[in-house]
């Protein structure tokens, strides 16, 4: 089973994700109502190779932090496969996953609420060890003191309870918590959306620090376009459950073809140029056919075919893809 | 138009009074556009409580003027603001849910204003609704009028808040933080909004935000603020360009950018002081930066450079052709 | 600490439970009569130098029967409030962790026996087990367990989507680790404000059991007794009830000011860590 499992991942690999589908169900507003659905993630198939750094770009409800749960198998999902390592993790058993389990870790958004408030440091942190298995106190100290110097922090803030630390300090104790248990692979999950400008920035610099030299992987989640571009070697860009473009961070920056990436870009580098019409509507209000583009009802090249027929991934250039029928249209404009 | 001048403001707190404010001084002229830039806790949602008289009862004025049209709003007393707030002086705030009633329509929180204002009722105020509406980029104000706060998206809340805040015909609006719990692609739609009531009623705006490239992209002057003080205040290009305080310099450093991807972001080292932390003389930001001499613990004075910008470090006194002010 | 003083309804209702506390103590070590010493020559006295609170009908002395029925009130207190506090603590923990299948189960129990009206319940547990202190305080505890379930449930569920406990599942710490390492410490202040206030509740269930003639069995004094008692002959002796029932009163206002005072500082603690 594992040998087959092998054979469909590339070996340079560390993740792959296929056909990753997750709904919910929505809150009915009538009581005999049909249950509606609300997929928040939609054939979502991507990789991540060893060391590299992979961005996920996505407005907030696009599906984003729900994929990066379903890595962490903190979330199931409906159907699709994630193999990680060389085995398909998405539907083992919890006991079989322990021991692959420290090897995906997570960074959490606000560190205010990633530290259990009633410990001190110290504790969180031997928590960590004891659960890949560290029980030894002193084993536990010399884990944990070496890489303390590494995310800039010292010895005396063991002592201390969370909320005695500053944010940015919160968030060094969180990565330092992910590498603990000596992980290949990081979900980092808008990890610098609470801090401060100049704070952002020394967690940014550390993680790209650590990066390099512990050779992580990482997935890294944000809805910033520059910190996106800041981190990744390769940019996935997520619009309402699908990925509609990917490819390598300076393509899909600089020569980004999908509308929406489009969008994105235009809002970072433009402010007067209002190419589209309508914003972001509450995703349970639009009406949109199973088979039409997801961008439809936002996108200034709309026609007939986008709503009757799904796009698929057309090739820009090398390793990058964007799901749309009118690449050549767009291309023809810019010039 | 608004000139503020040497404000001060303090919070007591355990028995002390500790400065939020100290020595803040700007103006804005009629159809511009100032931004105050900083880090949370910086003073900048201070300073714009400070302006419309909404500041907590712990929190007092200490010395200084704030001059709107020829009065000054810092003697006013809270029965004076109510004939301007709203009216002459009007607010945005950063949360759109919290700010709107969850249970009245969104037409009617507009024709409230309009009833508060000019006394409009019945078809008069129907067509002022639906106006206001449109004027604020609904395309089907019809449907928009009878939906409640919660059926809007997060942008199309802002644009009702909008629309009240303009309802009285304001000099000056202050908005703070307006874009932060937006997408960045409603963001635009916002600011470009902002930018388009100016052109057509020639009002002051303030606009708050700790995003740079927010103010960068609306306003024509900048005020960077650090622990309650102005540090550097002039044009928004020659800031972003080349910023002279040293926490501006640091600041524009860490954030992002596309051309200098290999390179580290630069950093300030420690933290934003607390108010308790705050140096009590001489430079609050000597003790992160990295320029710091034996003078930063003295008297720091405002000085004005020969490009019209005022810096707060003592590195000017005689760089740049620095004047004390 | 200095918040604490600064609390007004912490510093009184604890003033008053430590008085009522003291008092009760007392009684142990010294009351002024035997409390059901009979004086055929002094029935139904009001106050005077030599019986501080009267006497009753049958001419015992009312200070004395006060203070050790108060020993019953806090020892009723104590045992009821900690089983239950315990069971009901338990029990919440699993309801909020395993949402679903397990605690629907447990909460739908709850709800059901929380149906019953109390009184009625206590009066069945008598009916079956004996009037006596131990069915009375199997039926008080009874009565208190869904409240701590309901309240300490709803803390657990809020704290389990904190990230930091979302981070324990994460790098796959068992689930009783979770619950009772990392959670309980997050719901332990709800847990004692709901006692104090469930402190009150069970002295005032006693009371009226006692009063109804199903708690602590004559002659042992207590304070719903006493009332009853001193309530036939209202009309003779109007001091009778006076004591028992000013200490039943500065006992129940003296724990529910303790548990809102509780609960101001500890939720301003976790609210604002500054």
């Amino acid at each position: 089973m594992a040998e087959r499992n092998n054979s469909k991942m590339n070996p340079d690999s560390i993740l792959k994700v296929e056909q990753l589908v997750k709904t919910y169900p929505l809150p009915s507003e009538r009581i005999f109502e049909r249950k509606k659905i609300f997929t928040a993630v939609s054939n979502v198939s991507f990789e991540i190779k060893k060391g590299e750094t992979v961005g996920l770009i996505g407005e907030s409800g696009c599906g984003k932090t729900s994929v990066g749960r379903i890595i962490t198998k903190l979330l199931e999902p409906d159907s699709g496969k994630v193999f990680f390592e060389g085995q398909e993790i998405s539907s083992i058993k919890k006991k079989d996953f322990r021991e692959k389990r420290s090897r995906i870790q997570m960074i959490f958004q606000d560190p205010s609420t990633a530290l259990n408030p009633q410990f001190r440091i110290g504790r969180i942190l031997r928590e960590a060890l004891f659960s890949i298995g560290i029980k030894r106190r002193t084993d536990q100290k010399n884990r944990i003191m070496p890489l303390l110097s590494r995310v800039g922090m010292s010895e005396e803030y063991l002592d201390r309870y969370p909320h005695e630390l500053s944010g940015g300090q919160k968030q060094r104790i969180c990565i330092l918590l992910a590498l603990l248990t000596n992980p290949s692979l990081i979900v980092a999950d808008e990890v610098v959306s609470a801090l401060d400008l100049s704070v952002q920035a020394q967690i940014l610099n550390l993680m790209r620090l650590l990066q390099k030299d512990f050779g992580l992987s990482i997935l890294f989640i944000s809805h910033n376009l520059n910190i996106i571009h800041y981190m990744s070697d390769r940019i996935l860009v997520m619009y309402m459950g699908e990925i509609v473009e990917y490819g390598p961070c300076e393509e899909v920056y600089r020569k980004g073809r999908h509308p929406y990436t489009m969008l994105l870009l235009s809002s970072l580098l433009d402010l007067n140029a209002d190419k589209t019409s309508g914003e972001a509507k509450d995703s349970s209000e639009l009406i949109r056919g199973e088979s039409s583009c997801i961008f439809y009802h936002r996108c200034p090249w709309r026609d007939r075919l986008c709503l009757e027929k799904k796009p698929l991934f057309a090739e820009l250039g090398p390793g990058h893809y964007a799901k749309c029928h009118h690449l050549d249209i767009i291309e023809a404009s810019l010039k | 138009m608004l000139k503020v001048d040497k404000l001060n403001v303090s919070i007591k707190m355990n028995k002390g009074l500790y400065p939020v404010l100290e020595d803040v001084s700007f103006s804005v002229a009629r159809g511009d556009t100032l931004g105050i830039v900083g880090e949370s806790g910086c003073g900048k949602s201070m300073t714009a409580m400070a302006l419309m008289g909404l500041l907590r009862k712990n929190i007092k004025i200490v010395s200084g003027q704030i001059n709107f049209d020829g009065m000054d709003l810092a003697a006013f007393s809270q029965k004076q603001y109510e004939q301007i707030r709203g009216k002459r002086l009007s607010m945005i705030f950063q949360d759109s849910m919290s700010s709107l009633n969850p249970l009245m329509k969104a037409g009617k929180q507009i024709g409230e204003a309009y009833q508060i204002h000019f006394g409009l009722s019945g078809d008069a105020l129907d067509s002022k609704i639906l106006e206001s509406l449109n004027s604020v980029g609904f395309t089907n104000p019809e449907e928009t009028r009878s939906k409640y706060p919660h059926q809007l998206s997060g942008g199309q809340r802002q644009r009702v808040m909008i629309a009240m805040a303009i309802a009285g015909n304001p000099e000056l609006l202050i908005a703070d933080e307006p874009t932060t719990a937006l997408d960045v692609t409603s963001q635009n739609k916002i600011l470009t909004l902002i930018k388009n009531i100016q052109a057509a009623s020639a009002l002051a705006i303030i606009i708050i935000s700790h995003d740079i490239t927010v103010i960068s992209q609306t306003c024509s002057h900048v005020c960077v603020m650090y622990s309650g003080w102005i540090v550097e205040h002039g044009k928004t290009k020659d800031i972003i360009s080349n910023p002279k305080h040293p926490y501006a310099e640091a600041l524009i450093a860490a954030i992002p950018n596309a051309k200098a991807k290999d390179k580290e972001l630069g950093v300030i080292k420690g933290n934003v002081p607390s108010l308790l932390q705050r140096p009590k003389e001489g430079c609050v930001f000597a003790e992160r930066c990295k320029y710091r001499m034996p003078e930063c613990s003295g008297e720091i004075g405002n000085f004005v450079l020969k490009d019209g910008r005022t810096v707060r470090c003592i590195l000017y006194r005689h760089k740049d052709g620095g004047k004390e002010q | 600490m200095k918040k604490a003083f600064q609390n007004r309804n912490l510093l009184v209702g604890s003033i008053l439970v430590c008085f009522l506390l003291l008092v009760t103590l007392a009684g142990i070590f010294y009351t002024p009569y035997a409390p059901n010493a009979i004086d055929p020559n002094a029935l139904l006295e009001g106050p005077s130098i030599k019986h501080w609170g009267g006497t009753d009908k049958l001419g015992r002395d009312i200070l004395s029967r006060t203070m050790v029925a108060g020993q019953s009130a806090f020892l009723m207190g104590l045992i009821t409030v900690s089983s239950s506090m315990f069971t009901g603590v338990f029990f919440a923990l699993l309801a909020g962790y395993f949402q679903g299948g397990l605690g629907n189960l447990i909460m739908r129990f709850t709800d059901a026996f929380k149906s019953i009206p109390s009184l009625l319940f206590a009066m069945m547990v008598a009916a079956i087990l004996g009037r006596s202190f131990a069915s009375t305080a199997f039926a008080i505890s009874m009565i208190l367990i869904p409240q701590f379930v309901r309240m300490t449930r709803a803390v657990v569920i809020k704290i389990k989507e904190n990230e930091y406990i979302q981070w324990t599942k994460l790098v796959g710490l068992g689930s009783i680790r979770i619950m009772f390492l990392h959670i309980l410490p997050n719901v332990m202040s709800t847990v004692i404000i709901t006692a104090s206030l469930a402190f009150a509740e069970a002295v005032l269930t006693e009371a009226a059991l006692s009063y109804l003639g199903l708690g602590i069995q004559p002659p042992d004094p207590s304070w719903g007794q006493m009332l009853s008692q001193g309530q036939s002959a209202l009309r003779v002796s109007p001091w009778g009830v006076l004591l028992p029932g000013t200490m039943i009163t500065m006992l129940v206002l003296g724990f529910n000011l303790l548990g809102d005072g509780l609960s101001e500082l500890l939720n301003a603690r976790t609210a604002k860590p500054e």
